[in-house]
């Protein structure tokens, strides 16, 4: 990673953490924030894929199909913007669907390593049953925002932790003739 | 490829080149350690992680999408099993998509040649083991990258098996499914491949994942459209290719012995593997999913050697048991090193032509580097040379 890429990194953590801290504090506006947050990040998802279309899926077998998804994606993201307000229930589906799949997959990550007989990183399995928590808390307050912007934020915070440790990872390698 | 050819026939590629029947078993077992060291095995034996030949499944979807996290997919995947052919290959397309194209894995490229030069400077039967899984996965991963990448490693639903019969090759379209349980089913024409989740990061389509076991088949013999090759058809005649790579790693494996001068790519010895050839191509077209029982009959039939099945209980004793400063002594302790020597090559080969998929590398005469590879840069110092 370049010391440009490492400076950027941080500095999208840190914004990370001070708009999380915000919403935990105001949760009435936080939950306004996370669908909008929702809403303009499917709006961005279509964009992206537009501009992959056009940079690298061009020249791929069948790769005009990533031109009508991004063409979707925008427009269903402009669709969601227009609208005045999101249903509690379908934010917290998405948090619920987004912290089950990571705390499946930490969890068979950790049976893996201890089946193969090898020690296995508490981490990991901390963090695989902190998100199968939070998965179940989004089913069982599904109709309540504040879960959803608590959920929200603890995944935000989590985010701008690992992107911290990652821009001080070490990641050259000495190459040899 | 899987173990049956890793182990068994690099085993027996040996014997061929005349290494003795232990130093054969040895090739074909580092051969196989090769897609067997990942980090969760480097960790539980406490050795560098860095010298991470391959990844679990699980590690691999537990990596993230940024920048770092595919960077050392790429080393790794490129390095061992994918590797790249021609680094200065020329396409139109964006820069990232040039990247990615010049990754593109195949035989008798400038670092395939590299590699077993390498082995040959290392001079450990770890090293030359190493080198001869890298070799023979030239040839079974031909057309796909070591690095995600949907626009270069996506298969469509156009890909079919040449299925052989008394008049000639039969076309029949191949099914996939994305079960993580079943078996692949050669008689029926049902394999299993990875879920296409449209994302060009996804380590659902890292290498052949798309093409399932295909690839690894020795028996298989396809038809299908890379999602690079602007819509032109390519044949894979897997029983050809792995006779090709069997041969290449003949003729190798004598150069590692110093029983030929220069190694050169494009070269394969069909003539030391004739005497052998008849029973070699009808293992390789055996429509079976694995050929070990076949290819220990192969070994004991022509030289009474009888590998162990595939187990690094003993080597794994051998490396925690010695003391630190032996580590690099035993058996994993060299095949460490021929790792990151080889992770260093291929890495530092792809940095230094314009190519930043497998991040950044740096001189060792320099003094830069991490901790793992500053190993590496003591075993050179220790050995007298930076090369």
């Amino acid at each position: 990673m370049t010391n440009a890429g490492r400076v950027r990194n941080i500095l999208f953590a840190l914004i990370q953490t001070a708009a999380a801290v915000y919403m935990i504090a105001e949760p009435a506006d936080g939950y306004v924030f996370v669908a909008v947050i929702l809403s303009f990040s499917l709006l961005l998802m279509g964009a992206k894929t537009i501009i992959y279309y056009f940079s690298m899926a061009r020249h791929m077998v069948g790769g005009k199909r990533m031109l009508y998804m991004g063409v979707l994606l925008l427009d269903a993201g402009a669709f969601a913007v227009s609208l005045d307000s999101i249903p509690r229930a379908v934010v917290l589906l998405y948090l619920f669907i987004s912290h089950a799949f990571s705390g499946v997959i930490d969890v068979l990550r950790v049976k893996e390593a201890k089946d193969s007989g090898y020690p296995f990183s508490k981490f990991t399995l901390a963090t695989g049953i902190i998100n199968l928590v939070s998965a179940a808390l989004c089913i069982v307050f599904i109709n309540s925002e504040r879960t959803a912007v608590y959920i929200f934020c603890a995944g935000i915070i989590y985010s701008a932790i690992t992107r911290i440790i990652s821009s001080f990872r070490e990641t050259r390698i000495i190459f040899i003739n | 490829m899987q173990l049956d050819f890793h182990y068994y026939a690099t085993a027996a590629a040996a014997l061929i080149a005349g290494y003795d029947p232990d130093q054969s078993i040895k090739t074909g077992f580092f051969s196989q350690m090769t897609d067997h060291c990942s980090r969760t095995f480097l960790s539980g034996i406490k050795a560098p992680l860095n010298a991470a030949t391959t990844q679990l499944m699980l590690e691999l979807m537990e990596s993230g999408s940024d920048p770092v996290s595919m960077q050392d997919i790429t080393r790794i995947w490129a390095s061992f099993h994918f590797l790249p052919a021609d680094l200065k290959a020329q396409v139109k397309g964006s820069i990232l998509y040039k990247s990615k194209y010049r990754l593109i894995c195949g035989p008798d490229g400038a670092l395939a040649g590299e590699t077993v030069r390498l082995a040959k400077r290392e001079g450990t039967i770890e090293a030359a083991g190493l080198a001869m899984h890298v070799l023979a996965d030239t040839w079974a991963h031909r057309y796909f990258a070591g690095t995600p990448s949907l626009v270069i490693n996506n298969i469509g639903d156009d890909l079919e098996e040449l299925i052989p019969g008394e008049d000639g090759f039969t076309r029949r379209p191949v099914k996939f499914r994305h079960s993580l349980t079943a078996e692949d089913d050669p008689e029926n024409g049902i394999y299993n491949n990875s879920l296409n989740n449209y994302s060009e990061k996804s380590v659902m389509v890292l290498g052949h994942g798309r093409a399932g076991h295909l690839p690894d088949l020795s028996f298989a013999r396809y038809v299908y459209m890379p999602a690079w090759g602007d819509y032109r058809q390519v044949i894979k005649d897997n029983p050809k290719e792995y006779y090709n790579a069997f041969c290449q790693m003949v003729y190798a494996l004598k150069y590692l012995r110093g029983e030929v001068g220069e190694f050169e790519t494009g070269v394969y010895d069909y003539e030391a593997a004739e005497p052998y050839g008849l029973r070699i191509k009808e293992i390789l077209e055996k429509r079976q999913l694995d050929a070990c029982e076949d290819w220990k009959a192969f070994l004991k039939e022509n030289w009474d050697v009888v590998p162990g099945d595939f187990d690094t209980r003993a080597a794994e004793k051998e490396y925690t048991d010695a003391p630190d400063s032996k580590k690099d002594d035993t058996a994993i302790g060299r095949f460490v090193l021929a790792a990151l020597a080889q992770k260093s090559m291929v890495s530092g080969s792809i940095f230094r032509s314009g190519n930043l998929l497998a991040g950044f590398s740096a001189d060792p005469g320099k003094g830069k580097g991490i901790k793992d590879f500053m190993k590496l840069k003591d075993y050179l110092g220790r050995r007298g040379t930076d090369d």
